[in-house]
């Protein structure tokens, strides 16, 4: 057998094998005795081990061998789950991925696979008393009814697997259909009449709802993604002797797969800093006054447009006074500045690249990504990140990602003659310079808005784009775009509008990547490129 | 989509020719997608001078950049109609080279290929593969790994530099 030509497939299947062992392990460790997990995880660890053989992979055959075996005394009543089980079990779901990693990178990675197995042989024969089980058993058995949910759907709707290349090859294709198609649209519009007018309706109306099935592919249910953290965050729970209660709510959203696997960093690193920082230990807690079991809470919801995965916990909450401290003594803000800086501005100080909260580094938040890269990550999928924060009641970090990373509804605008695409959900309102005229304050051009005094940016200056107009009087006509920047609300001048379009987003690749206040950019129907304006790439400029 | 690169340099190795004002270029037509005529051109700023922008090639956006201003080859200015710009893999993704003219495709046999010469004005000699000889002409090998690499690292220091200064 060709082995290169079966390793993806296997690997893949694997994956998703190993994917449903850990589920049911985390949802047997709340119902020891509930017989069909037992079946559920045998019966993947069954084909596992077929398949591993039939490759000839004699460490992977050899320890799904013993698990199998185990499982199916525990099934057969001769031998019972208990924590020291679950926790072997884990142990050896671990090696078994450990050894996924030997398959797919072709190298010995010298993973053992007796150890695994003799601890599980141990944890079975037991002797001494377990180790203390983890509380909340019962609290908890009842949570998380949409896991079953998504487990029963995912085993009736059948699926292929198709590889992400190929479906993005086939996206981009759409993408360009329906761009040829809006071109074809535009120039036959004059001598469209009778019978070809009736088809080329057809023909819009077919792309159309081709480009949206396209798009549609690569959506998944974040639930598929988010089962995964339950296991993060049990064993980091457990390691550092906390008690948490965690809690998944997905409210059916559905998510472009690409910008999950995206933020399956970012989210480790929050939910990570949540159980190790923000939950207290059980004996602070009861003194607090708080349920002796933290509760963290994985959410995700959606709002026009976006997607919004939050992470929220009943902990300490942030101190913004502490937090403004200690960006002071890092030189990160100045006294004056710490003064005037509101208190939801001064909680994204703990995302600049020099500050971490901890005031010790344990061994678990240690490792990963900071808050910075958190923050980057969000802002490379064009997104956003909000923290609430309420001292000694919790925190709640919000993800919002822009439902679809392919099309966005965008402002198009003209500055000089170039035409640009403003993202839809970072425009606040529109407003005529000749009805607000601009006033300079402080020596910066401002508009007065509603009482409101917000500084005026040049769509040149701000974005480092040619600018043709050496003047540096006050702009008088044209019009001003209120947009949503990270650091409050600003005006952009231009000179016209284009319209309000569907826009498809293409992502600069390689080095262009590393441009100021653009990341993407979307073709136009005539063919041309245009610039997609990063408003969140305000922020570094203004400051 | 051309196929990527496949290395099959062997005996007799094929270069597409191209003219950078009065000189002769080549680079391997293994490395070469296609070329497409100059089309209109989306500025990006606070790119270096010799980054003129993003094209879109079916679909795709593709940087573009200037050879010519790369290697400090003066002459008098082309009109943008009638240069062309040669496509090739950086890494995984495609670049477009803006040359003057592209005027035919060679196969070159081991002997008309001749190391590089000490002393070549302008172009760094890490970036040459040798000359090749056709006939009585003498045409500039590029080594088109080398030198889209290191076109990569200077946008990169390029871009943080500018940074630095604000």
């Amino acid at each position: 057998m060709d082995f290169a030509q079966f390793k993806e497939v296997f690997v893949g299947e694997a994956q998703d094998l190993l994917g449903r062992v850990e589920e049911a392990l985390i949802r047997l460790e709340k119902n020891p005795s509930d017989a069909k997990l037992v079946q559920d995880i045998f019966r993947a660890i069954h084909t596992l081990k077929g398949n591993a053989a039939t490759l000839d992979l004699k460490k992977m055959t050899e320890l799904a061998h013993g698990v199998e075996d185990r499982l199916d005394a525990v099934a057969k009543g001769k031998a019972e789950i208990n924590p020291r089980v679950l926790d072997a079990l884990l142990i050896c779901l671990d090696a078994l991925r450990a050894l996924l990693r030997e398959v797919q990178e072709e190298k010995d990675l010298g993973v053992d696979v007796r150890e695994p197995l003799s601890k599980l042989e141990k944890a079975f024969q037991g002797g001494e008393s377990p180790p203390p089980p983890v509380p909340e058993k019962g609290a908890a058995a009842d949570k998380a009814p949409g896991i079953e949910a998504a487990a029963t759907a995912s085993a009736s709707s059948p699926t292929v697997r198709v590889r992400l290349r190929r479906l993005d090859n086939i996206i981009n294709l759409v993408e360009e259909l329906a761009i040829t198609k809006a071109r074809l649209l535009q120039q036959t519009q004059n001598f469209r009449q009778g019978a070809l007018a009736e088809e080329m309706k057809v023909l819009e109306r077919l792309i159309n709802q081709l480009q949206q099935e396209a798009l549609e592919t690569r959506m998944v249910p974040v639930l598929e993604i988010f089962t995964r953290y339950q296991r993060i965050v049990r064993d980091m729970a457990k390691a550092l002797g906390k008690s948490v209660q965690f809690r998944i709510e997905d409210n059916n959203i559905s998510v472009d797969r690409v910008l999950l696997e995206k933020i399956n960093e970012p989210l480790i690193h929050l939910l990570r800093n949540a159980v190790d920082h923000a939950i207290e230990s059980p004996e602070e807690r009861k003194k607090l006054g708080k349920p002796a079991a933290g509760s963290v809470l994985l959410r995700a919801r959606g709002e026009h447009g976006y997607a919004i995965i939050e992470v929220l916990d009943d902990g300490r909450g942030i101190n913004v006074v502490k937090v403004k401290e200690k960006a002071m003594a890092l030189g990160i803000i100045g006294a004056e500045e710490a003064a005037s800086m509101p208190d939801h501005e001064a909680l994204h100080l703990i995302c600049h690249p020099n500050f971490s909260t901890a005031d010790k580094v344990t061994e678990i938040s240690g490792r990963g990504v900071g808050m910075n890269v958190v923050k980057d990550v969000i802002r490379t999928v064009n997104g956003r990140l909000e923290i609430v924060s309420l001292l000694g009641e919790g925190s709640q970090f919000s993800l919002y990602l822009p439902l679809n990373l392919a099309i966005l509804q965008a402002l198009l605008v003209r500055v000089n003659q170039e035409i640009y695409a403003i993202p839809l959900p970072d425009v606040l309102e529109i407003v005529s310079l000749k009805d607000y005229r601009p006033k300079i304050v402080d020596k910066l051009p401002v508009i007065s808005l509603r009482g409101e005094i917000l500084p005026l940016l040049g769509v040149a200056a701000a974005f480092g784009l040619p600018d043709e107009s050496k003047s540096q009087a006050l702009p008088t006509g044209g019009y001003g775009v209120v947009v949503r920047a990270p650091s409050g609300k600003a005006v952009l001048h231009i000179h016209g509008f284009v319209g309000q379009e569907e826009i498809v987003v293409k992502n600069f690749a390689g080095f262009l990547r590393m441009t100021k206040g653009f990341s993407s950019s979307t073709i136009r129907g005539d063919g041309k490129v245009a610039l997609i304006l990063d408003v969140r790439g305000l922020e570094a400029k203004r400051s | 989509m051309a196929d990527p690169i496949k290395s099959t340099l062997g005996a007799v190795s094929q270069w597409v020719i191209f003219n950078l004002g009065s000189e002769e270029f080549a680079v391997p037509a293994v490395q070469v997608q296609e070329i497409v005529r100059y089309p209109e051109v989306t500025h990006v700023p606070s790119m270096p001078r010799f980054v003129k922008g993003v094209i879109n090639l079916r679909g795709k956006i593709v940087p573009i950049m200037d050879l010519k201003e790369r290697f400090e080859i003066g002459g008098a200015a082309q009109a943008l109609g009638t240069r062309r710009i040669i496509v090739a893999l950086m890494g995984e993704h495609s670049v477009g080279l803006i040359v003057d003219s592209v005027t035919e495709v060679v196969r070159l046999p081991p002997e008309a290929v001749e190391p590089v010469p000490s002393a070549l004005p302008r172009i760094e000699a890490e970036y040459l593969s040798g000359v090749g000889k056709i006939q009585d002409r003498l045409v500039v090998l590029l080594n088109l790994e080398r030198l889209l690499s290191d076109m990569e690292k200077k946008i990169l220091t390029d871009l943080k530099g500018a940074s630095t200064e604000e």
